[in-house]
Protein backbone atom coordinates (compact mmCIF):
# COMPACT_ATOMS: atom_id res chain seq x y z
CA UNK A 1 0.00 0.00 0.00
CA UNK A 2 1.30 3.42 -0.35
CA UNK A 3 3.22 4.33 2.62
CA UNK A 4 0.87 6.29 4.70
CA UNK A 5 2.19 7.24 8.33
CA UNK A 6 0.56 6.29 10.70
CA UNK A 7 -3.38 6.22 11.22
CA UNK A 8 -5.92 9.09 10.25
CA UNK A 9 -9.30 7.82 11.86
CA UNK A 10 -8.63 9.98 14.96
CA UNK A 11 -7.40 12.75 13.39
CA UNK A 12 -9.82 12.61 10.79
CA UNK A 13 -13.05 12.10 13.69
CA UNK A 14 -11.51 14.39 15.84
CA UNK A 15 -11.28 16.95 12.76
CA UNK A 16 -15.15 16.30 12.06
CA UNK A 17 -15.69 17.25 15.50
CA UNK A 18 -13.52 20.37 14.69
CA UNK A 19 -10.82 20.36 16.17
CA UNK A 20 -8.21 22.32 14.15
CA UNK A 21 -5.14 20.88 15.36
CA UNK A 22 -6.58 17.66 14.40
CA UNK A 23 -6.97 18.98 10.58
CA UNK A 24 -3.73 20.90 11.07
CA UNK A 25 -1.85 17.51 12.28
CA UNK A 26 -3.34 16.08 9.01
CA UNK A 27 -1.90 18.62 6.74
CA UNK A 28 1.34 18.38 8.38
CA UNK A 29 1.27 14.18 7.90
CA UNK A 30 0.41 14.62 4.11
CA UNK A 31 0.83 18.44 3.20
CA UNK A 32 4.32 17.43 1.65
CA UNK A 33 3.33 14.49 0.06
CA UNK A 34 0.52 16.09 -1.59
CA UNK A 35 2.60 18.59 -2.89
CA UNK A 36 5.01 16.44 -4.05
CA UNK A 37 2.19 14.58 -6.40
CA UNK A 38 1.41 18.27 -7.53
CA UNK A 39 4.49 18.62 -8.69
CA UNK A 40 3.78 16.07 -11.39
CA UNK A 41 1.35 18.45 -13.21
CA UNK A 42 2.50 21.60 -12.78
CA UNK A 43 5.34 23.07 -13.38
CA UNK A 44 5.95 25.61 -10.62
CA UNK A 45 6.32 25.68 -7.17
CA UNK A 46 3.91 27.99 -6.80
CA UNK A 47 1.08 26.71 -8.57
CA UNK A 48 1.81 23.16 -6.77
CA UNK A 49 1.57 25.46 -3.68
CA UNK A 50 -1.76 26.94 -4.83
CA UNK A 51 -2.80 23.37 -5.50
CA UNK A 52 -2.01 21.45 -2.06
CA UNK A 53 -3.59 24.23 -0.37
CA UNK A 54 -6.79 23.98 -2.54
CA UNK A 55 -6.67 20.16 -2.42
CA UNK A 56 -6.95 20.56 1.72
CA UNK A 57 -9.47 23.04 1.77
CA UNK A 58 -11.25 21.02 -0.50
CA UNK A 59 -10.72 18.24 2.19
CA UNK A 60 -12.40 20.34 4.46
CA UNK A 61 -15.30 21.68 2.64
CA UNK A 62 -16.20 18.22 0.84
CA UNK A 63 -15.83 16.43 4.65
CA UNK A 64 -19.04 15.07 4.59
CA UNK A 65 -18.22 12.97 1.49
CA UNK A 66 -14.75 11.92 2.02
CA UNK A 67 -13.99 8.09 2.12
CA UNK A 68 -10.78 7.06 4.08
CA UNK A 69 -9.15 3.84 2.44
CA UNK A 70 -7.44 1.64 4.94
CA UNK A 71 -8.55 4.64 7.99
CA UNK A 72 -5.84 6.47 5.26
CA UNK A 73 -7.39 9.90 3.97
CA UNK A 74 -4.13 9.63 1.28
CA UNK A 75 -5.75 8.17 -1.43
CA UNK A 76 -8.77 11.00 -1.46
CA UNK A 77 -6.12 13.75 -0.89
CA UNK A 78 -4.05 12.53 -4.18
CA UNK A 79 -7.19 12.16 -6.50
CA UNK A 80 -8.60 15.27 -5.60
CA UNK A 81 -5.07 16.58 -5.76
CA UNK A 82 -5.04 15.44 -9.52
CA UNK A 83 -8.70 17.21 -10.20
CA UNK A 84 -7.29 20.16 -8.57
CA UNK A 85 -4.04 20.86 -10.57
CA UNK A 86 -6.14 19.76 -13.82
CA UNK A 87 -8.48 21.88 -13.34
CA UNK A 88 -6.92 24.79 -11.40
CA UNK A 89 -9.18 27.92 -13.01
CA UNK A 90 -12.34 26.79 -11.08
CA UNK A 91 -10.59 24.92 -8.04
CA UNK A 92 -8.20 27.46 -7.15
CA UNK A 93 -10.85 30.69 -8.08
CA UNK A 94 -13.15 28.83 -5.46
CA UNK A 95 -10.43 29.37 -2.62
CA UNK A 96 -8.80 32.63 -3.81
CA UNK A 97 -8.86 34.57 -1.03
CA UNK A 98 -6.91 32.51 1.30
CA UNK A 99 -4.41 31.86 -1.40
CA UNK A 100 -3.92 35.57 -2.18
CA UNK A 101 -3.48 35.68 1.85
CA UNK A 102 -0.49 33.23 1.84
CA UNK A 103 3.58 34.09 1.95
CA UNK A 104 5.14 33.59 -1.42
CA UNK A 105 8.82 33.51 -1.74
CA UNK A 106 8.77 35.85 -4.74
CA UNK A 107 7.09 36.50 -7.98
CA UNK A 108 6.32 33.79 -10.66
CA UNK A 109 9.76 32.73 -11.34
CA UNK A 110 11.31 33.28 -15.07
CA UNK A 111 12.00 31.05 -17.53
CA UNK A 112 16.01 29.40 -16.20
CA UNK A 113 14.16 29.34 -12.73
CA UNK A 114 11.59 27.38 -13.77
CA UNK A 115 14.03 25.01 -15.29
CA UNK A 116 16.00 24.90 -12.18
CA UNK A 117 12.58 24.75 -9.86
CA UNK A 118 11.76 21.58 -11.82
CA UNK A 119 14.39 20.14 -11.54
CA UNK A 120 14.66 20.42 -8.18
CA UNK A 121 11.18 19.26 -7.75
CA UNK A 122 12.09 16.31 -9.35
CA UNK A 123 9.46 16.75 -12.26
CA UNK A 124 10.22 14.65 -15.37
CA UNK A 125 8.65 16.02 -17.91
CA UNK A 126 8.30 13.19 -20.54
CA UNK A 127 6.41 11.86 -17.51
CA UNK A 128 4.05 14.72 -17.13
CA UNK A 129 3.53 14.81 -20.84
CA UNK A 130 1.94 11.02 -20.61
CA UNK A 131 -0.19 11.97 -17.98
CA UNK A 132 -1.67 14.29 -19.58
CA UNK A 133 -2.73 11.93 -22.22
CA UNK A 134 -4.65 9.86 -19.98
CA UNK A 135 -8.34 9.84 -19.34
CA UNK A 136 -9.30 11.07 -15.93
CA UNK A 137 -10.33 7.18 -14.42
CA UNK A 138 -6.77 6.14 -16.15
CA UNK A 139 -5.07 8.91 -14.70
CA UNK A 140 -6.32 8.28 -10.81
CA UNK A 141 -6.08 4.72 -10.96
CA UNK A 142 -1.77 5.07 -13.00
CA UNK A 143 -1.44 7.55 -9.88
CA UNK A 144 -2.27 5.47 -7.12
CA UNK A 145 -1.11 1.91 -8.08
CA UNK A 146 1.79 2.77 -10.24
CA UNK A 147 3.21 6.06 -8.70
CA UNK A 148 1.95 5.98 -5.29
CA UNK A 149 2.13 2.12 -4.33
CA UNK A 150 -1.53 1.58 -3.49
CA UNK A 151 -2.70 -2.20 -4.46
CA UNK A 152 -5.66 -2.42 -6.59
CA UNK A 153 -8.06 -2.66 -4.58
CA UNK A 154 -7.23 -0.02 -2.44
CA UNK A 155 -7.25 2.55 -5.71
CA UNK A 156 -10.47 0.62 -6.50
CA UNK A 157 -11.88 1.36 -3.39
CA UNK A 158 -11.56 5.62 -3.80
CA UNK A 159 -12.50 5.37 -7.10
CA UNK A 160 -15.98 3.10 -7.32
CA UNK A 161 -14.23 1.07 -9.65
CA UNK A 162 -14.76 -2.99 -9.28
CA UNK A 163 -11.30 -5.39 -8.92
CA UNK A 164 -11.45 -6.44 -12.56
CA UNK A 165 -12.55 -2.98 -14.28
CA UNK A 166 -9.44 -1.65 -12.23
CA UNK A 167 -7.12 -4.16 -13.76
CA UNK A 168 -7.81 -3.78 -17.00
CA UNK A 169 -8.11 0.23 -16.90
CA UNK A 170 -4.67 0.06 -15.61
CA UNK A 171 -3.37 -2.36 -17.99
CA UNK A 172 -4.37 0.51 -20.66
CA UNK A 173 -2.94 2.84 -19.03
CA UNK A 174 0.68 1.27 -18.74
CA UNK A 175 0.46 0.38 -21.96
CA UNK A 176 -0.14 3.74 -23.07
CA UNK A 177 2.05 5.39 -20.79
CA UNK A 178 5.08 3.00 -21.89
CA UNK A 179 4.27 4.08 -25.34
CA UNK A 180 4.24 7.42 -25.04
CA UNK A 181 7.90 7.73 -23.18
CA UNK A 182 9.18 4.87 -25.49
CA UNK A 183 7.91 7.15 -27.99
CA UNK A 184 9.57 10.41 -26.79
CA UNK A 185 13.17 8.27 -25.72
CA UNK A 186 13.52 7.27 -29.21
CA UNK A 187 16.04 8.86 -31.25
CA UNK A 188 14.77 10.41 -34.60
CA UNK A 189 15.53 8.03 -37.60
CA UNK A 190 17.80 9.05 -40.15
CA UNK A 191 15.08 9.65 -42.49
CA UNK A 192 13.26 11.57 -40.05
CA UNK A 193 16.27 13.72 -39.02
CA UNK A 194 17.23 14.41 -42.61
CA UNK A 195 13.47 15.58 -43.09
CA UNK A 196 13.37 17.72 -40.17
CA UNK A 197 10.45 15.41 -38.24
CA UNK A 198 9.91 12.50 -35.64
CA UNK A 199 8.66 8.99 -36.13
CA UNK B 1 10.61 10.58 -7.94
CA UNK B 2 8.76 13.50 -6.63
CA UNK B 3 8.45 12.50 -2.81
CA UNK B 4 11.77 14.44 -2.18
CA UNK B 5 10.29 17.71 -3.05
CA UNK B 6 8.45 19.56 -0.39
CA UNK B 7 6.79 22.95 0.26
CA UNK B 8 8.40 26.04 1.13
CA UNK B 9 8.09 25.82 5.29
CA UNK B 10 6.77 29.79 5.42
CA UNK B 11 4.11 28.81 3.27
CA UNK B 12 3.84 25.53 4.95
CA UNK B 13 3.14 27.33 7.96
CA UNK B 14 1.07 29.68 6.44
CA UNK B 15 -1.40 27.42 5.40
CA UNK B 16 -1.52 25.22 8.36
CA UNK B 17 -2.69 27.93 10.59
CA UNK B 18 -4.89 29.34 7.67
CA UNK B 19 -6.20 25.57 7.32
CA UNK B 20 -6.87 25.61 11.34
CA UNK B 21 -8.33 29.19 10.95
CA UNK B 22 -11.11 27.69 8.23
CA UNK B 23 -11.50 24.97 10.70
CA UNK B 24 -12.48 27.12 13.49
CA UNK B 25 -14.60 29.54 11.72
CA UNK B 26 -16.61 26.80 10.21
CA UNK B 27 -17.13 25.14 13.43
CA UNK B 28 -18.23 28.15 14.81
CA UNK B 29 -20.65 29.33 12.10
CA UNK B 30 -22.17 25.97 12.48
CA UNK B 31 -23.12 26.40 16.25
CA UNK B 32 -24.34 29.97 15.56
CA UNK B 33 -27.54 31.18 14.27
CA UNK B 34 -26.89 31.28 10.93
CA UNK B 35 -27.42 35.43 9.88
CA UNK B 36 -28.82 34.75 6.46
CA UNK B 37 -31.30 32.27 7.20
CA UNK B 38 -34.26 34.32 8.23
CA UNK B 39 -33.97 34.92 3.64
CA UNK B 40 -35.72 31.28 3.50
CA UNK B 41 -38.82 33.19 4.93
CA UNK B 42 -39.11 34.17 1.00
CA UNK B 43 -40.57 30.24 0.66
CA UNK B 44 -39.24 30.40 -2.88
CA UNK B 45 -41.71 32.97 -4.41
CA UNK B 46 -40.46 34.59 -7.44
CA UNK B 47 -39.47 38.16 -6.68
CA UNK B 48 -38.19 38.95 -9.78
CA UNK B 49 -37.74 43.25 -10.09
CA UNK B 50 -39.17 43.59 -6.70
CA UNK B 51 -35.76 44.36 -5.27
CA UNK B 52 -33.88 45.54 -8.73
CA UNK B 53 -31.35 48.02 -7.13
CA UNK B 54 -31.22 47.53 -3.12
CA UNK B 55 -28.25 48.39 -2.20
CA UNK B 56 -26.76 45.97 0.57
CA UNK B 57 -23.87 45.85 3.24
CA UNK B 58 -20.54 45.97 2.20
CA UNK B 59 -19.80 43.04 4.05
CA UNK B 60 -22.50 40.95 2.15
CA UNK B 61 -21.18 42.17 -1.05
CA UNK B 62 -17.70 41.00 -0.59
CA UNK B 63 -19.38 37.81 0.58
CA UNK B 64 -20.86 37.63 -2.92
CA UNK B 65 -18.20 38.37 -4.60
CA UNK B 66 -15.33 37.69 -2.86
CA UNK B 67 -15.21 33.60 -3.20
CA UNK B 68 -15.37 34.46 -7.13
CA UNK B 69 -13.41 37.84 -7.77
CA UNK B 70 -10.47 36.95 -10.90
CA UNK B 71 -6.82 38.02 -10.22
CA UNK B 72 -7.00 40.33 -13.09
CA UNK B 73 -10.76 41.77 -13.04
CA UNK B 74 -11.62 43.52 -9.17
CA UNK B 75 -15.11 44.10 -8.34
CA UNK B 76 -15.57 47.35 -6.73
CA UNK B 77 -17.26 46.88 -3.37
CA UNK B 78 -18.71 49.78 -2.61
CA UNK B 79 -20.74 50.08 -6.11
CA UNK B 80 -22.31 46.47 -5.31
CA UNK B 81 -25.92 45.84 -5.36
CA UNK B 82 -28.60 43.11 -5.86
CA UNK B 83 -29.68 43.16 -8.54
CA UNK B 84 -32.91 40.81 -8.39
CA UNK B 85 -33.54 37.62 -7.14
CA UNK B 86 -35.63 35.02 -9.34
CA UNK B 87 -36.46 31.17 -7.92
CA UNK B 88 -33.64 28.91 -7.65
CA UNK B 89 -33.63 24.97 -8.70
CA UNK B 90 -34.96 23.92 -5.38
CA UNK B 91 -37.83 26.62 -5.32
CA UNK B 92 -35.84 28.46 -2.78
CA UNK B 93 -35.04 32.10 -3.69
CA UNK B 94 -31.71 32.90 -6.14
CA UNK B 95 -29.87 36.40 -5.61
CA UNK B 96 -27.85 37.68 -8.45
CA UNK B 97 -25.72 40.66 -7.54
CA UNK B 98 -23.86 42.75 -9.28
CA UNK B 99 -21.08 45.07 -8.85
CA UNK B 100 -18.98 47.25 -11.39
CA UNK B 101 -15.66 46.05 -12.20
CA UNK B 102 -12.17 47.92 -12.57
CA UNK B 103 -12.08 46.54 -16.09
CA UNK B 104 -14.62 48.98 -17.28
CA UNK B 105 -17.51 46.13 -17.18
CA UNK B 106 -19.39 43.97 -14.48
CA UNK B 107 -19.02 41.82 -12.17
CA UNK B 108 -22.08 39.28 -11.01
CA UNK B 109 -22.66 36.89 -8.76
CA UNK B 110 -25.38 34.22 -7.95
CA UNK B 111 -26.22 32.83 -4.30
CA UNK B 112 -28.56 30.51 -2.77
CA UNK B 113 -29.01 31.87 0.23
CA UNK B 114 -31.42 28.77 1.78
CA UNK B 115 -28.36 26.57 1.41
CA UNK B 116 -26.16 25.83 4.29
CA UNK B 117 -23.03 28.70 4.44
CA UNK B 118 -20.15 27.51 2.61
CA UNK B 119 -22.65 26.16 -0.36
CA UNK B 120 -24.32 29.35 -1.14
CA UNK B 121 -22.04 30.76 -3.96
CA UNK B 122 -23.49 29.24 -7.26
CA UNK B 123 -21.39 30.97 -9.84
CA UNK B 124 -19.86 34.20 -10.67
CA UNK B 125 -18.55 36.39 -13.83
CA UNK B 126 -16.45 39.44 -13.86
CA UNK B 127 -16.22 40.28 -18.05
CA UNK B 128 -14.61 43.47 -18.97
CA UNK B 129 -16.98 45.98 -20.50
CA UNK B 130 -15.65 45.32 -24.32
CA UNK B 131 -16.38 41.33 -23.71
CA UNK B 132 -19.71 42.26 -22.45
CA UNK B 133 -20.58 44.54 -25.68
CA UNK B 134 -19.42 41.85 -27.96
CA UNK B 135 -22.81 40.40 -28.84
CA UNK B 136 -26.03 41.26 -27.42
CA UNK B 137 -26.76 37.91 -25.83
CA UNK B 138 -23.73 35.89 -24.60
CA UNK B 139 -23.05 32.64 -21.89
CA UNK B 140 -20.31 34.53 -19.30
CA UNK B 141 -20.15 31.73 -17.08
CA UNK B 142 -21.38 28.41 -16.39
CA UNK B 143 -20.25 26.84 -12.91
CA UNK B 144 -21.33 24.71 -9.93
CA UNK B 145 -19.78 26.87 -7.72
CA UNK B 146 -19.70 25.78 -4.36
CA UNK B 147 -22.91 23.62 -4.70
CA UNK B 148 -23.03 20.18 -6.14
CA UNK B 149 -21.87 18.71 -8.79
CA UNK B 150 -25.96 17.53 -10.04
CA UNK B 151 -26.42 21.37 -10.98
CA UNK B 152 -24.52 23.58 -12.63
CA UNK B 153 -25.65 27.33 -12.93
CA UNK B 154 -24.92 29.91 -16.03
CA UNK B 155 -25.02 33.49 -16.11
CA UNK B 156 -26.15 35.18 -19.60
CA UNK B 157 -25.60 39.16 -20.06
CA UNK B 158 -28.56 39.61 -22.87
CA UNK B 159 -28.73 43.30 -23.79
CA UNK B 160 -32.02 45.12 -23.86
CA UNK B 161 -34.14 41.74 -22.76
CA UNK B 162 -37.22 41.00 -21.17
CA UNK B 163 -36.90 38.00 -20.71
CA UNK B 164 -34.56 34.89 -21.89
CA UNK B 165 -35.95 31.13 -22.67
CA UNK B 166 -33.46 28.10 -22.79
CA UNK B 167 -34.63 25.06 -24.89
CA UNK B 168 -33.18 21.94 -25.33
CA UNK B 169 -35.34 21.29 -28.18
CA UNK B 170 -38.14 19.49 -26.40
CA UNK B 171 -38.32 21.70 -23.52
CA UNK B 172 -38.82 25.48 -23.44
CA UNK B 173 -38.42 27.35 -19.98
CA UNK B 174 -38.80 30.86 -19.44
CA UNK B 175 -36.01 32.99 -17.30
CA UNK B 176 -36.32 36.42 -16.58
CA UNK B 177 -33.85 39.11 -17.22
CA UNK B 178 -33.02 42.19 -15.37
CA UNK B 179 -30.99 44.79 -16.06
CA UNK B 180 -29.44 43.22 -19.17
CA UNK B 181 -28.63 40.49 -16.71
CA UNK B 182 -30.24 36.82 -16.21
CA UNK B 183 -29.27 34.19 -14.71
CA UNK B 184 -30.57 29.90 -15.36
CA UNK B 185 -29.61 26.56 -13.93
CA UNK B 186 -29.71 22.63 -15.44
CA UNK B 187 -30.06 19.65 -13.85
CA UNK B 188 -27.65 16.76 -14.92
CA UNK B 189 -29.87 15.53 -17.01
CA UNK B 190 -28.64 18.25 -18.86
CA UNK B 191 -25.62 18.27 -18.95
CA UNK B 192 -23.73 17.55 -22.45
CA UNK B 193 -26.99 18.79 -24.61
CA UNK B 194 -26.80 21.16 -26.88
CA UNK B 195 -28.90 23.93 -25.64
CA UNK B 196 -30.42 26.99 -26.79
CA UNK B 197 -31.06 30.65 -25.15
CA UNK B 198 -33.29 33.15 -27.18
CA UNK B 199 -33.40 36.70 -25.89
CA UNK B 200 -37.00 38.26 -26.04
CA UNK B 201 -38.27 42.23 -26.19
CA UNK B 202 -40.89 43.35 -23.95
CA UNK B 203 -43.13 43.22 -26.89
CA UNK B 204 -41.83 39.70 -27.53
CA UNK B 205 -39.82 39.99 -30.35
CA UNK B 206 -36.47 37.74 -30.98
CA UNK B 207 -33.00 39.87 -30.17
CA UNK B 208 -30.47 37.17 -30.41
CA UNK B 209 -30.25 32.98 -29.71
CA UNK B 210 -27.38 31.71 -28.63
CA UNK B 211 -26.06 27.82 -28.38
CA UNK B 212 -23.97 26.08 -25.50
CA UNK B 213 -23.80 23.22 -23.52
CA UNK B 214 -22.99 22.64 -19.71
CA UNK B 215 -20.56 19.98 -19.36
CA UNK B 216 -20.30 17.20 -16.93
CA UNK B 217 -19.08 18.19 -13.63
CA UNK B 218 -16.46 15.79 -11.99
CA UNK B 219 -14.96 17.60 -9.42
CA UNK B 220 -14.08 15.43 -6.75
CA UNK B 221 -13.59 11.83 -5.67
CA UNK B 222 -15.83 10.17 -2.41
CA UNK B 223 -19.56 8.73 -2.52
CA UNK B 224 -21.12 9.58 -5.69
CA UNK B 225 -18.08 9.91 -8.09
CA UNK B 226 -18.16 8.79 -11.44
CA UNK B 227 -15.14 7.63 -12.86
CA UNK B 228 -16.42 7.00 -15.84
CA UNK B 229 -17.14 10.60 -16.11
CA UNK B 230 -16.12 13.85 -17.65
CA UNK B 231 -13.31 16.21 -16.65
CA UNK B 232 -13.53 17.75 -13.19
CA UNK B 233 -14.87 21.10 -12.78
CA UNK B 234 -17.75 23.13 -15.20
CA UNK B 235 -14.92 24.06 -17.30
CA UNK B 236 -13.45 20.62 -17.93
Amino acid sequence: MGDDSGNDQELWASSLAGDETAFAALFDCHGNRVFAHACRFVGDRHTAEDVTAATFLELWRCRDRVRLVNASVVPWLLVTATNVARNQTRALRRHHRLLERLPRLGDVPDAAEAVLSQSILGVDDRLTAALRTLKSADLHLFCLVVLEGYSLAEAGQVLHLSPSSAKSRLHRARIRMRDIIDTADRPPTSAAAVHGGTR
Amino acid sequence: MTRHAEMDPGFAVALRSALAEQVRDSSRAARGPRRRLTKGLMGGLVIVGATVGVAVASDHIREAFGWSQGREIAAKYETGRLLFTTTGPDGGPMEVYEADNTAGGKCYSVLLPQRPQGRQAAVASCASGAAQQSRKLVKLEVGAGETSKSEAFFLIHASGASYVTLSDGQQTRRIPAVADTSVGWVKADDFDRPLTLTSYSASGTVIDQYNFSVPSIDSEPGPGHNPNGGEPGPEG
